[in-house]
């Protein structure tokens, strides 16, 4: 199901809030609505991410004046929805930015309030650490910043149950919504750092969510600029494992990431290109993998939420307002002289360059679907052959991803029919693993390119196959044929459809959510439940 | 029921024909489409100066050039 999960992973706003919901046991109403009994009359508020809008409406209620800000487009799209609904548009201004660039935007000192509900424990660290100086920029001397976010408790015994209950809640949040939550660690050292006074004003759910409030103290202490790492291509059993990791869980979440920032390739210097890619581990390695040795660039890695670039900026998790905030924290601007960003071409489906262009005044240059092909890419200057341009699926790839794919699957298929079946495991694992590698070494020669219609071929195929050695051969009678052909065929619509989540031509929106498979595994089994009976076999 | 069942045959004709469609008139010849299409869906024509989409089954429809276009000449439909 890699096609139905890549898409999965897209959650909608009203998947969000239902999802925050689960996972706070509902007490994040009461939460915002103590946040909101701080706003005086007049008051100017900043809320970094406002989401669908709840707490900046119920801070305008209060009569104040609120600058909600967001990265995610459809998330404001229903914020403004209810923003409209509820009258509140000359009290509320809603904004696609970034928490990095907040200081670029407003004047310093300018807002008595800034808001953050379970998002600022999204940020890397680094990002955290910059985006709570801002706040100490912007707001007013009895400004007050109030954030509320998970956290680990303090004491054994209350961390004890938080983990206890927060990974089932969580699993079970993230199977409904595709929402996960992370908590903040060492928030009120963070604080202090950035210069602010704080303390814990209210904690629920055995003191995992918290409501800080915190005023400006002192100045916030200069960030100095850290030394640049440097990333080598190295293997070693951690890495393999790694590896072995991403192979075999592939869609199921937590990814391995990278810390985002600037890391350094070779010996680059300050009019060497900069590269940009999303922090999934097994992407940064394998670009470093290509390019150690063979070139001397920066590296800016951005937070694609551990997932690979294609599928993040298709799902909409990698933006350029990822890329703006990593420009923004890195001090990129500090260390190269020229401006000009390059690009995976692979991420162009969801990062839009014009607008880091006009955010940041880097300019974007589109480099080659490959990382292998980024030395020569470099060596003729920044410009792409039409082989660099354009994604292969040779047969060797295909091969490899048919027993990928299937491996996943068979793991699967076989705990299962060990318990309920034991004699179906042999047969169940030759059966799909021949599918996998018929689909794979026939796919350039099927009449579409559609993942479903592939599956349904490939289900017709097989059971016309069987249906010709039992009447030849084999001489089963109705009810078992029956049943082999409902079984070979799910097995060959599933194959079908999998495995082009595999290839670098799966057609976007198909399968696009999960449930919606539903109706035709329910279409197979009423058919595998009724219809012998109605045939009297 | 027949909501759910409408919207899910929707669903399915979307996701099975969508292509992308491109207007001539919009296009200003900035060939970026043909720098971020990954599968060779939107190609340059030295004739017109602008672009040609010779062959609209390749698309994946994975809307780079409809996000990348500066003119909104492209579209998935």
């Amino acid at each position: 199901m890699a096609t139905t999960f890549m898409k999965y992973l897209e959650t909608t706003p009203a998947d969000y809030d239902r999802g925050i919901k689960i996972i706070t046991l509902g007490q994040i109403q009461g939460i915002q609505e103590r946040i909101a009994e701080f706003v005086q009359p007049g008051d100017r508020v900043l809320e970094i991410g406002c989401g669908t809008g709840s707490l900046a409406l119920l801070c305008a209620k209060r009569g104040a004046k609120v600058v909600g800000i967001d990265t995610s487009p459809p998330m404001l799209a229903e914020a403004q929805k209810k923003v409209k609904a509820a009258g509140m548009e000359h009290r509320i201004e809603l904004r696609l930015m970034d928490a990095t660039t907040i200081a670029d935007h407003s004047e310093p000192a300018s807002f008595d309030l800034i808001v953050s509900t379970l998002v600022l424990s999204e940020l890397e660290e680094n990002t955290l650490e910059y985006v709570l100086e801002a706040c100490g920029r912007l707001l007013k001397p009895e400004g007050r910043l109030l954030v509320a976010d998970e956290v680990v408790p303090d004491g054994l015994l209350a961390r004890l149950l938080f983990y206890l209950v927060r990974l089932p809640l969580a699993l079970i949040t993230w199977l409904i919504t595709r929402t996960s939550t992370t908590a903040l660690h060492g928030f009120p050292q963070k604080l202090a750092l950035a210069g602010f006074k704080g303390r814990v004003v209210t904690s629920r759910l055995g003191g995992s969510l918290q409501l800080f409030s915190a005023r400006p103290a002192t100045a916030p202490r200069a960030i100095s600029a850290p030394e640049v790492p440097r990333l080598r291509h190295r293997v070693t059993l951690w890495t393999l494992l790694k590896d072995l990791y991403c192979l075999l869980w592939r869609n199921i979440p937590p990814y391995p990431k990278v810390r985002t920032g600037l890391y350094r390739i070779g010996e680059p210097d300050c009019s060497s290109p900069v590269l940009v890619t999303g922090n999934y581990d097994l992407t940064v390695r394998r670009v470093v993998r290509e390019l150690d040795g063979q070139v001397d660039a920066w590296l800016l890695v951005a937070n694609s939420k551990g997932i690979n670039v294609w599928c993040g900026a298709g799902g909409g998790h990698f933006t350029a307002e990822n890329i703006i905030a990593a420009i923004k924290t890195s001090g990129l601007a500090d260390v190269v002289d020229h401006r000009r960003l390059t690009l995976p071409q692979l991420c162009a489906n969801g990062v839009k360059g014009k607008r880091i262009e006009q955010e940041t005044g880097w300019r974007v240059r589109w480099g080659p679907c490959y990382a292998r092909d980024i030395p020569a890419y470099l060596e003729r200057g920044q410009r792409k052959t039409d082989a660099m341009r354009w994604v292969r699926f040779p047969l060797p790839a295909r091969l490899e991803m048919a027993v990928v794919m299937w491996q996943f699957w068979a793991v699967l298929l076989a705990v299962i029919l060990i318990i309920v079946r034991r004699p179906l495991v042999i047969p169940a694992l030759l059966s799909s693993l021949a599918m996998f590698l018929f689909i794979g070494i026939t796919w350039p020669w099927w009449p579409t390119r559609d993942g479903l219609l592939q599956g349904v071929g490939l289900a017709l195929l097989s059971i016309a196959l069987l249906a010709g050695w039992s009447i030849t051969v084999g001489h089963l009678s109705p009810r078992p044929l029956f049943n082999w052909c409902v079984a070979l065929g799910s097995l060959g619509l599933f194959a079908g459809a999998d495995f082009q989540g595999a290839s670098p031509f799966m057609r976007a929106g198909e399968a696009e959510h999960f449930w919606k498979l539903v109706p035709i595994g329910l279409l197979i089994l009423a058919v595998y439940l009724f219809l012998p009976r109605t045939l009297g076999w | 029921m027949e909501t759910t069942l409408r919207s899910f045959w929707q669903f399915m004709i979307n996701t099975i024909f969508k292509t992308v469609h491109w207007d001539e008139e919009r296009c200003s010849g900035c060939l970026t489409c043909y720098e971020v299409c990954p599968v060779g869906c939107c190609l340059p024509d030295p004739a017109t100066k602008k672009i040609r989409v010779p062959d609209q089954d390749r698309c994946v429809v994975c809307g780079a050039c409809v996000l990348q276009c500066p003119e909104g000449a492209l579209a998935l439909m």
